[in-house]
């Protein structure tokens, strides 16, 4: 039999190895390589991108690990056997656990205690033995040798590599020597790190890396030549031409290796169930329990629709999760945690029943396939949407107590992208910090996307083309891009296992205190048919929470479940694009449109929560769905046939349910087929999967009767999908929170307000940003007050609210509990009782003083200032010297602006006026925000303001969209690409603009498309944060 | 008492512009502080629009043709004693009170005539490239104030300290970041604002720096100077910013430091009769020579063409990256022989040869080789000759001692005919027959920086003798010989 890889390891090695395992896997492939063992160091990272790739290719993964050891020394190890795996997965675990992130090293002692089922190679130069040898041990390789040996008795192979070196011919007689005299079999691997020949540029680069040199001085530490790639059995056969057992070996070897990842051995956990009852039972009894609460009745439709759900969860076996899942909801519950499902789980009326979802589907009319389906392969998807921060991790901390050692946090791969990709390789091939920096400075804030191409943006920031290591930076940065570079934790997914974890994939620590991560990532879990949870944190639940605890605590309680979904002036409110601080709809593009669109209804407000998606925009279904809701353009369909399906929304297509159901009506696709279409549309790492699956739904469509023409038109609308399209549940699920937010700002704008101020970070906008439109609608936003504040916004009266104390930068916590607690024992006599009851430190005392926090008691914040400024005098010659005076009166009232840069330096917001209002008379030509709309289409005019956002979406062709925020509101910019370009640094660097250019009206929406671009310099004008993407 | 206060402003621009007189003219800025947290600290007024504290790109979004420069250390220095001989041409008691500023202890001076000299000690200055700022008063803070409010026409004398004193801006007081804010945002803007209130009322609020701060405000804070000592030695020294290879910019930097040393000896000892050159060059050796000369001077010129005759025959073979030049301080009266007598000529001599040398065979192309740290068998840098033959380590003895290799030089090249992708016969003027492959091939390649290249190295017997091979684009050669 031919030669197979046995020892190879990807750029999942992380800075020690240069290719994908994709990549390898495809060569392999192209050189008739039957198997490979892809032996990552200390991890199993790779395993299912390799069993993946192999199953499409053709070729078998072996999986294996290159083991660290305690004395540094690498010992690579192939799985044999299921025992082995679990063994392997152990061993690693252990390793990891007991160091820090990125660490970790096995002890011989727990190597023998992890070895069944395992196969040892000697290794390559790293390996116990070469390694004693290399440093004049002979007798340490013989020890070495006996070691494995003792760890792995008849499961030890002398791995020879030949990569063309000098004397590698004198170290190979020796280990061949050892491998007679010990009867070790030979074995040959080619020890490969890159796929191509080529990419061994990579590895050179990732070693200059990895030792922080440059490649000018890495020398002799950069390999030779570029023999450690894929070779042919033919090419291995005549290198090893004199020692054909090596290669023999090789398969003989791969034969006894059995196990592979579809005996991975998972199995999710088994639910706990009353005596008497089976997992099945006891979901349909919850469920149907559920379901008289939703539905009130139960009719016909709602049981039969229960029944084909629980029919099919049964048969796919899946009940068990629902159980876990309703189980975790439970506990939201039990807690007062908001929670919701959102994705295709909303189209579950299993789901709804049991309180996962909060969409009923049968009402929506919602197609139950996309979520479950018995042809389908994989686990359904159930993400929880959970109030962000705290409450979610007690949630995730109550999954980790629940399921000691059975469960732990998705991996996120973070792979070479952007500028850090160019910065590193600069700096691997020495260019200089400055220039590195200056692109970095370029291209900062937002990575936007670029439409000048990478040799012109390397030529902006002073890289040459002419430079002689531009050709090597370009090359370097394009073979690395998209490689691993290192393993981050997913935003919320948790894996559930019935048994250990650890039996399944190894594990290490996170970053996060008390956080657990498995190697793999979520793609990788669901190949492997591993169950996840997703636990996601979101702002907005967060501030829909506190609003309706504010409602409930001031006596004018807000049923979530019961608010009415058909509010006019909610809907009136959107149709104004009032939407700051709105779940969803508050971007300047949802802004853009909202007055176009005109939503009316909850599902209106579905399809404009869907509509600004990449998907949507690039399939060029706005405008059509725009047009044909306002009658301006008739509604048509490309088939008759589709006219069912595309009704509701107006012939266009929008969400991934209705092209799967095209795809099952039109094209006779089964449920299974069309799942395996939207898995083709959600794996973007595939384009060869999407274009096989294209090919099918093309032809499947002919064969149906359907036009060429429609047949176009539906591959373009899934071409865009590709792109990110919500399923219709998903957008319903959202346009839920979307429609809550709305109401609560309608209807408890007060509490709104401060919910939204005390959920922060969160959201588009920035709390200054939050406060001016707070204001806006007439609530009085009052200032933080030692006397009246509490920690977070307080709701003081229907029309006012007051900033809370944590608001306050450089306050400690500590301080703030201090000063709440000591305000509850009794109130503060005068600013001296203050200071000595809550002890805050000079500093602190400062920063309540400039904010006005002390003017309750000291009058004015100057004369706080001034009453609080001995505070600091604790070892001074003149600390406790009293001087009664009445020097206090000399002091000037704080003019209004320095009120407000007092107030940004303390808090990044004031709450009195924007500044913008009290320079204008120094800039009587720009507009303001709220006079846009007395301007003709297409007059030139200048506005100006605090950037509040600088958006590139890539879907724009580089067009860049600012908002200026003033005294009276936001005005939006549009930026041309050329433009762009030339005043990249002015646009990017400063906090405030001036822009002169032409109103743009349509429809009500009011752009200035600007023409030239400034700064605005002005010290008056505080910084603000901008909410910079793309 | 009356105290002058000299100083430079923008001084870290104008130092190194008196260095790179090509930027003058050109929107220029002074960078303080590292990488990211660097912030414009001073600019030109061509680049009118940049203002200090701006960071790198914005103040490049503003100008895109500024040119950013981090200040020089040596340049400074060198205007810093500048500044301060230009302070004791004064009076003797001097004190270098900060970067770009010296305070004069005018006890004894004659003011009436000050004032007639401080314009000339102003054009001289600026002569040097150096804009002086002339401050005078009743203590040393009152005469740096004064000087903060001088112009580079006029001096500021202070008669009413009172009234000077009260319109001045708190930032003058230089507060700690903490006082600064509190001071502002208590709306006290002037000394007179802080004056107003009682001293003690200021002292119970912000301690002992308040009452400091109070004093200095209401010009009652005296503080004795602490001069400088005179200088044992008249030194000029600077890194170049970047190596020099011309003449010219050397030239420059030397006229600099002739004028500055001419000034300084001139104030002490009246001239120099000797001066020793020092050219720090990029190979880490340095060229240095006296020149003695036939009389002590204190004239710029004269020194600097001394100089400048030896320079314009002087080759060295490596760039110059620093300069030092020391003056001897010699009464104007005395006499030495030997103007044109060379101190180093060997040391001159070697370097000439290497710099003929290098005129012959390239400038890259001398110096003691060294192996470079590459696979690239062969591979060689030039390394400056060292002074003396530093001892060579003893070697690891290799694990498996093969025979030694006579490498030939240049390899033989020959004709060699292939079985099986192996050599199998070969002829050259050197050796021909039947050949016997005795290991496997060596393979090594590289393509980083020159054309890529890749060689096949074979180990060989042809007759009775051991050989290696050396296969390379080029054909095939004898490289060795085993013994």
């Amino acid at each position: 039999m031919a030669y197979v890889e046995l020892h190879a390891r990807s750029a999942f090695s992380f800075l020690r190895g240069a290719s994908s395992p994709e990549e390898l896997v495809s060569a392999c492939a192209d050189s008739q390589v039957a198997a490979v063992a892809l032996c990552e160091r200390n991890g199993v990272y790779s395993a299912v991108r390799a069993h993946m790739a192999g199953k499409e290719m053709g070729v078998r993964a072996i999986v294996g690990s290159e083991v660290v050891m305690e004395d540094d020394s690498v010992v690579p190890v192939l799985v044999e056997n299921q025992t082995g795996y679990r063994n392997l997965c152990r061993l690693l675990t252990r390793a990891k656990l007991r160091s820090a992130k990125g660490e970790g090293a096995s002890t011989w002692e727990e190597l023998e205690s992890h070895a069944e089922g395992l196969v040892a190679l000697t290794g390559d130069e790293e390996g116990p033995v070469r390694r004693a040898w290399r440093r004049g041990d002979p007798a340490g390789a013989e020890e070495a040798v006996r070691k494995l040996l003792r760890i792995f008795p008849g499961r030890v192979h002398m791995e020879l590599q030949r990569h063309r070196l000098r004397n590698e011919d004198i170290e190979e007689a020796v280990l061949i020597g050892l491998a007679r005299r010990f009867g070790l079999p030979l074995l040959a691997t080619n020890g490969v790190v890159y796929h191509v020949k080529e990419n061994r540029r990579v590895a050179d680069a990732f070693t200059c890396l990895r030792e922080g040199r440059t490649l000018d001085t890495a020398g002799r530490l950069l390999e030779s030549n570029a023999e450690r790639c894929i070779k042919s059995p033919s090419q291995m056969e005549a290198l090893f031409a004199d020692l054909p057992e090596a290669i023999h070996a090789t398969s003989h070897l791969a034969e006894r290796l059995t196990f592979g990842l579809q005996e991975l051995g998972y199995r999710f956990p088994d639910f706990p169930v009353p005596p008497g009852e089976s997992v099945d039972s006891h979901l349909r009894n919850l469920t149907y329990l559920g379901a008289r609460e939703r539905y009130s009745l139960i009719g016909a439709e709602v049981r039969r629709q229960l029944d084909r759900e629980l029919a099919v969860i049964g048969r796919l076996g899946f009940a068990g999760y629902f159980l876990a899942v309703w189980d975790i909801c439970c506990f939201c519950r039990e807690q007062g945690i908001l929670v919701q499902g959102r994705g295709s789980a909303a189209n579950s009326a299993v789901c709804y029943s049991l309180g996962i979802t909060a969409v009923d589907p049968i009402g929506q009319k919602l197609l139950f396939e996309r979520f479950l389906s018995e042809e389908r392969t994989g686990w359904p998807d159930i993400d929880l949407d959970l109030p962000s921060r705290e409450r979610r991790e007690s949630v995730i901390q109550e999954v980790y107590r629940r399921y000691p050692g059975r469960a732990a946090m998705t991996a996120n791969v973070i792979t070479y992208s952007g500028r850090n990709t160019l910065r590193e390789m600069g700096k691997v091939l020495g260019f200089s910090e400055d220039v590195l920096d200056r692109y970095t400075s370029l291209y900062s804030g937002g990575d936007y996307p670029e439409t000048v191409d990478f040799i012109e943006q390397l030529k902006l920031a002073g890289i040459s083309k002419a430079h002689p290591r531009t050709a090597h930076l370009i090359d370097l940065v394009r073979r690395v891009r998209s490689l691993p570079r290192h393993l981050g934790q997913h935003s919320g997914g948790m894996v559930l296992c019935a048994g250990r974890l650890d039996d399944v994939v190894p594990l290490e620590n996170a970053t996060m205190e008390n956080r657990t991560v498995i190697e793999w990532d979520k793609t990788d879990c669901e190949e492997m048919g591993i169950v996840k949870v997703d636990l996601l944190g979101l702002g907005m639940m967060k501030a829909v929470e506190e609003t309706l605890t504010l409602c409930r605590q001031r006596g004018r309680p807000v049923d979530l479940a019961c608010m009415p979904k058909d509010d006019a002036s909610t809907y009136d409110m959107l149709c104004r694009a009032d939407s700051i601080g709105l779940f969803q709809v508050e971007s300047r593009a949802q802004m853009a449109t909202l007055p176009r669109f005109r939503p009316r209804t909850f599902y209106d407000l579905a399809l404009q929560v869907a509509i600004i998606r990449p998907g949507p925009i690039q399939g060029d279904a706005i405008h059509p769905l725009i047009e044909r809701r306002t009658q301006r353009q008739p509604v048509t369909y490309w088939d008759p046939r589709l006219e069912p399906i595309l009704e509701r929304t107006y012939g266009v297509v929008l969400f991934q349910e209705q092209l799967l159901r095209i795809a099952m009506e039109l094209a006779n696709f089964s449920a299974g087929e069309a799942d395996e279409l939207r898995r083709s549309i959600d794996f973007k790492r595939n384009q060869e999967r999407m274009k096989k699956m294209q090919e099918k739904l093309r032809g499947r469509l002919l064969e149906n009767r359907t036009s060429t023409d429609a047949t176009d038109r539906i591959l373009k609308a899934l071409g865009s999908f590709a792109l990110y399209s919500f399923p219709e549940s998903h957008a319903l699920s959202f346009a839920l929170i979307a429609y809550a937010s709305a109401y609560l700002k309608m209807h408890r704008a007060v509490e709104f307000y401060a919910a939204l101020l005390n959920a922060q970070p969160m959201g588009f906008y920035a709390p200054a940003t939050l406060v001016q439109d707070a204001r806006r609608h007439g609530i009085n936003v009052r200032p933080i007050c030692v006397e009246k504040s509490q920690g977070g916004a307080s709701v003081e009266s229907d029309t006012a609210f007051r900033i809370g104390l944590r608001s306050l930068a450089g306050l400690r916590a500590t301080s703030v509990d201090a000063i709440l607690r000591a305000r509850a024992e009794r109130p503060f006599e005068s600013l001296g009782d203050f200071v000595q009851r809550t002890n805050v430190n000079p500093r602190e005392c400062h920063a309540l003083a400039s904010s006005g926090a002390l003017n309750a008691l000291a009058g004015s914040r100057r004369q706080a200032l001034w009453e609080t400024a001995a505070a600091d005098l604790a070892c001074d010659l003149f600390a406790g010297v009293k001087f009664s005076d009445t020097s206090a009166e000399l002091l000037t009232p704080m003019p209004v602006l320095e009120r407000i840069k007092a107030d940004f330096a303390a808090m990044s917001l004031t709450t009195g006026d924007h500044p913008m209002k009290y320079i204008r008379p120094r800039f009587p030509d720009l507009w303001r925000a709220d006079e846009l709309v007395l301007g003709k289409d297409g007059a030139r005019i200048r506005i100006g303001g605090s950037v509040i956002c600088r958006q590139r979406p890539s879907t724009a062709k580089g067009v860049v969209f600012l908002s200026l925020e003033d005294e009276s509101g936001v005005a939006n910019a549009i930026v041309s690409s050329t433009l762009f370009e030339r005043e990249r640094l002015v646009i990017t660097q400063n906090p405030a603009l001036i822009i002169e250019g032409r109103i743009q009206q349509r429809q009500g929406v009011i752009h200035v498309k600007a023409e030239t671009v400034r700064a605005l310099r002005c010290d008056d004008l505080p910084e603000q944060a901008s909410h910079d993407f793309h | 008492m009356m105290f002058a206060v000299l100083q430079i402003p923008d001084f870290s621009l104008h130092s190194l512009l008196r260095f790179n007189p090509a930027l003058r003219g050109e929107p220029v800025a002074v960078l303080e502080g590292e990488g990211r947290r660097a912030r414009i600290a001073h600019r030109s007024i061509e680049a009118a629009r940049i203002t200090p504290g701006m960071t790198a790109a914005q103040a490049l979004a503003e100008c895109a043709a500024l040119q950013l420069l981090c200040p020089s250390l040596a340049g400074e220095r060198e205007a810093g004693a500048l500044l301060l001989t230009a302070g004791w041409s004064l009076a003797p008691r001097v004190e270098a009170t900060a970067s770009g500023c010296v305070t004069v202890d005018l006890t004894g001076v004659d003011l009436q005539h000050l004032r007639q000299r401080i314009p000339a000690l102003r054009a001289g200055m600026l002569a040097e490239g150096l804009p002086l700022e002339v401050g005078v008063g009743p203590t040393p803070l009152i005469a740096w104030y004064a000087a903060q409010q001088a112009g580079p026409e006029s001096e500021r004398w202070v008669d009413d300290s009172r009234a000077f004193l009260k319109p001045l801006p708190i930032e003058w007081l230089d507060p700690m970041e903490g006082e600064r804010q509190l001071l502002q945002d208590l709306g006290l803007r002037t000394f007179g604002a802080i004056t107003a209130f009682p001293r003690a009322a200021f002292a119970s609020r912000l301690g002992v720096r308040g009452d400091e701060l109070w004093a200095k405000a209401a010009g009652e804070y005296v503080r004795p100077i602490q001069p400088a000592p005179h200088p044992v030695r008249h030194r000029a020294e600077m890194d170049l910013e970047e190596p020099v290879e011309t003449l010219e910019p050397l030239l420059f930097v030397l006229r600099r430091f002739c004028e500055r040393l001419a000034f300084e000896v001139g104030q002490f000892g009246g001239g120099t009769s000797r001066l020793t050159l020092t050219l720090r060059l990029d190979n880490e050796k340095e060229w240095t020579r006296d020149f003695d000369l036939p009389e002590a001077t204190a004239r710029a010129e004269l020194l600097f063409s001394v100089l400048e005759n030896h320079l314009a025959s002087l080759h060295t073979d490596s760039p110059i990256i620093g300069v030092e030049l020391e003056a001897f301080p010699a009464r104007r009266s005395r006499v030495q022989e030997g103007l044109f007598d060379t101190g180093l000529r060997d040391a001159a001599m070697f370097y000439a040869t290497l710099g003929r040398l290098a005129a012959v065979a390239g400038s890259g192309n001398v110096g003691t080789p060294r192996r470079s740290n590459s696979h690239r068998p062969d591979s060689f840098c030039l390394v400056p000759p060292s002074a003396t033959v530093p001892e060579q380590p003893a070697r690891a003895a290799p694990p498996a001692a093969g025979p030694m290799l006579r490498r030939l030089r240049p390899p033989q090249a020959a004709t060699v005919e292939l079985t099986d992708a192996r050599p199998s016969f070969l002829i050259s003027p050197l050796v021909q027959g039947e050949v016997t492959v005795l290991r496997r091939p060596v393979w090594i390649s590289g393509d980083w920086w020159a054309a890529a290249w890749a060689r096949e190295e074979w180990d060989v017997r042809i007759g009775l003798s051991l050989y290696r091979l050396l296969h390379e684009p080029e054909g095939w050669f004898i490289e060795g010989i085993y013994d």
